[in-house]
C-alpha cells in the first residue's frame, strides 16, 4: 500500500515539475518574440538581445499607439483642426492640408483665423437649422479659391479641463451641386407643367361660362370637376416653385412698415367668405397695442393665410378659431387656435416636413399639398421670426408665430414668391 | 384732359401727353392682338375675346406680332414672353420705338419662370400689366383688358 502511495506522489511531483518547465519555456518564447518586433534600430547582431524590462515595454506601447493615432489622423477623409485655448492651431491633419492648401508645418502655431478664412458673403443658407454644432460655410484656401464646407465643432476636453476646440470639416461641393441641380429641375418641370395646366383651366372655364354653348347640368358638373382638379394641380406647382425659390436662397425679402393686425383682419374676412358654409366662428383678440413693424408683407401674408386656412380646413362645422395678438419686449406674437381635429402626437415632429399631411386628415379633406407649413416655416425663419405649435388629436391645434419688433433684415435677391 | 384721364395718369396708366384713344370710340369692335406661340392658349384666348365681341388677331412670335400690329393697329396687345424667332421682351422694345405704339396698352402673359425679377418686368418698356397664365382665368384677363381700354 505504501509503495503505491509513494509511486503516486512521485508521479504527481514529476507532473508538477514538468508543468513548471513547460510554462517557463513558453513564457520565455513569447517575450523573445516581442523584443524581436521592435523597429529598425536594433543592436548589432553580435550582442545578445537585452532582456525586456517593464519600462521598455510601456515606451513601446506608447510609440505604437502614437503611430497608430497618427495613421488614423492622416487617413481620415475629413479635415481635422484642433486649436488650443489661445486660438492657436495645434493639430492640422493631412485632409485639412489637402483641402485648405496649407501644410501642417505652416499651420501649426498660427491663429485659426489666418488659416481658415471664411467667405461670409458666398455662404448661402442651405440647411435651415443648425443641427447641434453643424453649419455650412465657404472656406477660402491659401490660393484664395473657395469651397463650401460642412463643419462640426466640439470642445477638446481632457481630465475635465477644456483645452481647446476641435473642428471637423468636409468639402461639400458635390452635395451642393446636386442640390442646385435638383432645384433647377423642379423649377424647369414646374414651368413646363404650367402651360398645359393653363390650357385645361382656361378651356374648362370657357365651357362653364357658356362661351361654347349652354351646358346640360351633367356637363356643367363635369367641367367643374375638371376645373377644380386643375386648380389643385396649379397650386401644387406654385408651391413647388416657391420652395425651389426659397431654397435657392435667391428670394428677396423687402421689409416695409406693416400693420400685421390689419393684415390678419383682412385675411380673416376672406376666410370667412371662403368657408362660409362651415359656419365657424373666427374671432380676433388683441391684447396689447400692436405696433407697425418692418416685415415683408407679401411673404408674411402667406404665413397667416396658410395658418388660418388650415385652421378652417381642419376644424369641423360650427367649430371655433381664435386669433390672439400680443407683444412683448422683443416680438409681436400671433396665436392661431382652433378646436378642430388636431395633429396625432406621433406625427407632430413631421409637421413642418415637405409633403407632410396628417394621416387623420387625408380622409376628411383631400385638398392639400402638404407644402404649406414647410413654406411657412421657411418664410418665418428668413424673416427672423419663430414658429411653434401644440396640438392634441381630437381637441385642436394652436400655432404661434413671433415676428421681431426690430423687423426682418432686407435680403437682396432676384426672385419673389408667387401668391 | 377729363377727370377720368387725370385719375388714369395718377394710376400710371396713362401718359399726360397721350393722344386720345382713337379706335375705341370710332369703331364698332375693339381690336385685340394675341401674341402667343402655344396654339392651345392662343385659341382659347381667341374664343374668349370673340365672345366678348372683339376683333381678334393672332401672332405666333414677336416678329409676326410686330407685322400684325402695324397692319391692324390693335387697341390692346396680349403678349407672351417665351417665343421662338423673336421673344416678347424684344418685340415690346421694338414696338415702343414706333411712335404709333408708344402708349398702346400691353398685357404681359407668362408662366413666369422665364423672368426672375417679377417687379422689374412690370415696368420694362411700360408694360401695363403682368399676369401669370396658370393663375388667372380668361374672364380675369377680359376684365383687365376692359379696364385698360
Amino acid at each position: 500500500m505504501s509503495t503505491i502511495l509513494l509511486v503516486n506522489s512521485l508521479f504527481l511531483l514529476l507532473l508538477l515539475i514538468l508543468n513548471g518547465i513547460v510554462l517557463f519555456l513558453f513564457k520565455n518564447r513569447g517575450e523573445k518574440q516581442e523584443v524581436k518586433q521592435e523597429p529598425a534600430a536594433a543592436p548589432a547582431p553580435s550582442t545578445p538581445a537585452p532582456q525586456p524590462t517593464t519600462e521598455m515595454k510601456e515606451v513601446t506601447r506608447e510609440q505604437e499607439e502614437k503611430l497608430r493615432d497618427d495613421a488614423i489622423l492622416a487617413n481620415i477623409g475629413e479635415g481635422l483642426v484642433i486649436i488650443d485655448k489661445y486660438g492657436k492651431i495645434i493639430t492640422f491633419n493631412k485632409a485639412a492640408e489637402g483641402m485648405l492648401g496649407w501644410t501642417a508645418k505652416e499651420a501649426i502655431g498660427r491663429d485659426l483665423a489666418d488659416v481658415i478664412q471664411i467667405d461670409y458673403q458666398s455662404s448661402i443658407k442651405v440647411s435651415k437649422e443648425v443641427v447641434g454644432n453643424r453649419s455650412s460655410l465657404y472656406f477660402i484656401r491659401k490660393d484664395k479659391t473657395k469651397f463650401p464646407a460642412d463643419i462640426s465643432t466640439s470642445s477638446f476636453v481632457q481630465d475635465g479641463n477644456i483645452l481647446g476646440t476641435i473642428t471637423l470639416f468636409r468639402d461639400v461641393t458635390t452635395e451642393r451641386n446636386i442640390d442646385i441641380m435638383k432645384n433647377e429641375f423642379i423649377s424647369l418641370a414646374s414651368h413646363q407643367l404650367r402651360t398645359p395646366l393653363a390650357a385645361i383651366k382656361w378651356y374648362s372655364k370657357i365651357l362653364l361660362e357658356g362661351d361654347t354653348g349652354k351646358l346640360l347640368p351633367e356637363q356643367k358638373e363635369a367641367a367643374e370637376s375638371i376645373y377644380t382638379s386643375t386648380e389643385r394641380m396649379i397650386d401644387l406647382v406654385n408651391s413647388l416653385l416657391n420652395i425651389t425659390r426659397i431654397e435657392s436662397g435667391r428670394i428677396m425679402v423687402e421689409p416695409k412698415p406693416t400693420d400685421v393686425k390689419q393684415m390678419i383682419e383682412d385675411i380673416i374676412k376672406e376666410i370667412k367668405i371662403r368657408y362660409m358654409d362651415k359656419k365657424q366662428s373666427i374671432t380676433v383678440n388683441v391684447q396689447n397695442e400692436i405696433p407697425v413693424i418692418n416685415i415683408d408683407p407679401r411673404l408674411i401674408r402667406q404665413v397667416f393665410v396658410n395658418l388660418l386656412t388650415n385652421a378652417a380646413k381642419y376644424t369641423r362645422e360650427k367649430g371655433s378659431i381664435t386669433v390672439v395678438m400680443s407683444k412683448n419686449d422683443s416680438d409681436v406674437i400671433t396665436e392661431v387656435r382652433d378646436n378642430g381635429f388636431g395633429i396625432p402626437e406621433k406625427e407632430q415632429k413631421k409637421v413642418f416636413d415637405k409633403f407632410y399631411r396628417g394621416e387623420n386628415m387625408v380622409n376628411q379633406e383631400t385638398n392639400g399639398t402638404g407644402l404649406g407649413l414647410y413654406l411657412v416655416k421657411d418664410i418665418v425663419e428668413i424673416s427672423k421670426g419663430k414658429i411653434w405649435f401644440k396640438s392634441q388629436e381630437g381637441q385642436g391645434t394652436t400655432f404661434w408665430v413671433s415676428l421681431p419688433l426690430a423687423g426682418s433684415p432686407e435680403q437682396k435677391g432676384v426672385l419673389s414668391l408667387e401668391t | 384732359m377729363g377727370f377720368l384721364d387725370n385719375i388714369q395718369v395718377m394710376l400710371g396708366k396713362k401718359q399726360i401727353d397721350e393722344k386720345p384713344a382713337v379706335s375705341a370710340q370710332n369703331q364698332l369692335k375693339k381690336k385685340i392682338l394675341v401674341v402667343e406661340d402655344e396654339k392651345l392658349l392662343a385659341n382659347a384666348l381667341e374664343l374668349k375675346f370673340l365672345h366678348e365681341n372683339f376683333e381678334v388677331f393672332k401672332a405666333e412670335n414677336g416678329q409676326i406680332g410686330l407685322e400684325m400690329a402695324q397692319a391692324h393697329t390693335p387697341d390692346i396687345i396680349l403678349l407672351d414672353l417665351m417665343m421662338p424667332v423673336m421673344d416678347g421682351k424684344t418685340m415690346l422694345h421694338q414696338l415702343r420705338q414706333i411712335p404709333q405704339f408708344k402708349y398702346t396698352p400691353v398685357i404681359v402673359l407668362t408662366n413666369a419662370g422665364e423672368i426672375d425679377n417679377v417687379r422689374e418686368t412690370k415696368f420694362y418698356d411700360n408694360a401695363s400689366e403682368f399676369l401669370i397664365k396658370a393663375n388667372v382665368n380668361p374672364d380675369d384677363i377680359v376684365k383687365v383688358v376692359n379696364d385698360l381700354i
